[in-house]
């Protein structure tokens, strides 16, 4: 089901280039060179308040980096101005509308694109462990829950590029291993999907690559 | 749709809150005699019932004053509308638009959809009571007045909401309704305080020209300057749109927690 290619996810390539992030006087991080191809899976550990989510932030286009360019197959990305890639997001504490349903909630998104059937988000929920027929609002979801319907929004459309910021915290070992499933499908798809964790065991079981946080900057490791 | 629907039933029970409290001070009063609580306290709630159905002397002031009743409760649910947007659950929906323009549209229109709409209920209730408390029916002259009411406090209602979600998205939420408030208060003081001819100058063309203000003529209508005032407004609030737009276009989204680590 994640694993077909579509043009949109033929080889690309998202490069950084001495990327780098100051809010007022602190540098968040600094000098950070990735390269990122289609139908890998890449992991970034680091401690709380390393900088991974902003990173994720600043590739995802949510924010501006002070210093440096993204690159997406050698050509400069200009975020909030047009998105390079479709791209799905998970980041931590960002819940879902609490009144709706899950399954209404993702419905709402999916309407941006138009790209989804209701049988495709039904799909996305159930992938990650939930029922889609379930009748509880969000707001009434646990913890587990509300992470597993946050990765349900991210991983429905197939996006070309997926950022996962800790995607498996409060989720139970079945869990975890059926959404580590769906990521290696989607990367065999052909999409680009970066995990950010604090876990080092968690991130090495999926990840080709992985770029380690230190003092700011990153080191990959294969 | 759900969600608007919810929070327009939100808005329609304060509203109903605060007219049936006061309908309760209104009965209390008539019983125990004190008819003149009517025109001086009755007029910030009631101004349909007060200068239409009992001949108050300064419509003028008791529209302004429940103007600024109605623009605050307005406030309250849609002042850091945008900003809780930004920074919350907006994240998911920013990832899917091709740009920020396209979500920045359907909130604009949501706010003037809701103000409007919250308005012909505010005022449309207060008609009602003042109806039933007079036992006159409703003329075409009256629905009349209803529209353009609304059509006035609406504007007004955007431009304080927009300012506000401005300042929200700047500088964040506390900050941005302490000023609102203040400006909001400075306002009702003044007008009460001073009077209508002072605060608004002897010079009809500057007087105009604040967007705040409104004449009404023998028969309860806007006047000429009234018109060019709601003009006025309008432009303004174009202006504050384009100026939020640039704002949020910028902005780093869903950074608070971050900086507040920082």
């Amino acid at each position: 089901m994640y694993n077909q290619v579509n043009e949109e996810k033929k080889m690309n390539i998202i490069k950084t280039e001495n990327l780098g992030k100051k809010i007022k006087d602190n540098v968040i991080y600094h000098d950070i060179n990735l390269n990122m191809e289609s139908g890998q899976i890449y992991g970034f550990v680091g401690a709380n308040g390393s900088g991974k989510t902003m990173l994720f932030r600043t590739l995802a286009g949510l924010i501006r980096p002070s210093e440096g360019r993204i690159l997406l197959n050698g050509q400069e990305y200009i975020p909030f101005e047009e998105r390079m890639l479709s791209t799905g997001i998970v980041i931590e504490n960002m819940n879902l509308y609490p009144d709706m349903t899950g399954f209404q909630n993702l419905k709402c998104l999916a309407k941006i694109r138009h790209s989804v059937t209701e049988s495709d988000i039904r799909h996305a929920i159930e992938a990650v462990g939930l029922d889609s027929s379930d009748q509880r609002k969000v707001g009434k979801y646990s913890l587990g829950m509300r992470q597993k319907i946050v990765l349900a929004q991210a991983i429905m459309e197939k996006p070309a590029f997926l950022l996962l910021d800790e995607p498996t915290n409060g989720l139970d070992v079945d869990s975890v291993t059926k959404i580590h499933r769906v990521l290696l499908e989607l990367a065999q798809g052909g999409s680009i999907v970066a995990i950010a964790s604090h876990n080092r065991e968690d991130i090495e079981k999926v990840c080709g690559t992985t770029y380690y946080f230190d003092g700011g900057t990153v080191q990959e490791r294969n | 749709m759900r969600r608007t629907a919810k929070r327009l039933w939100v808005q329609a029970g304060i509203i109903l809150f605060i007219v049936c409290f006061f309908q309760c001070e209104d009965w209390i009063d008539i019983i125990m005699g004190r008819d003149s609580f009517l025109i001086t306290d009755m007029a910030f709630v009631f101004p349909y019932l007060v200068f239409h159905r009992l001949d108050s002397t300064e419509p003028d002031i008791t529209i302004l004053v429940n103007a600024t009743i109605s623009i605050i409760m307005f406030n309250i649910l849609y002042g850091s509308y945008l900003y809780d947007e930004l920074h919350g659950t907006g994240i998911y929906y920013f990832i899917r638009y091709r740009n920020r323009m396209k979500w920045y549209i359907q909130k604009i229109m949501a706010l003037l959809r809701n103000a409007f709409v919250f308005h012909m209920v505010y005022l449309g209730i207060q008609y009602i009571f003042s109806l039933n408390l007079t036992h006159e029916t409703m003329s075409f002259h009256n629905f009349e007045m209803l529209i353009s009411y609304t059509a006035y406090f609406t504007i007004l209602c955007i431009m304080t909401a927009l300012i506000t979600n401005l300042l929200s998205v700047r500088f964040g939420r506390v900050i941005a309704f302490i000023v609102a408030y203040a400006v909001l208060g400075i306002m009702r003081w003044t007008v009460l305080a001073v009077g209508n001819a002072t605060i608004f100058g002897t010079d009809q063309k500057i007087r105009a020209l604040i967007p705040i203000h409104l004449t009404l003529d023998d028969e309860g209508f806007f006047t000429g300057d009234t018109y060019l005032s709601l003009a006025v407004a309008v432009l303004i609030c174009c202006l504050l749109t384009g100026l939020l737009y640039h704002v949020i276009r910028s902005e780093n989204i869903g950074l608070l927690q971050e900086e507040s680590h920082v």
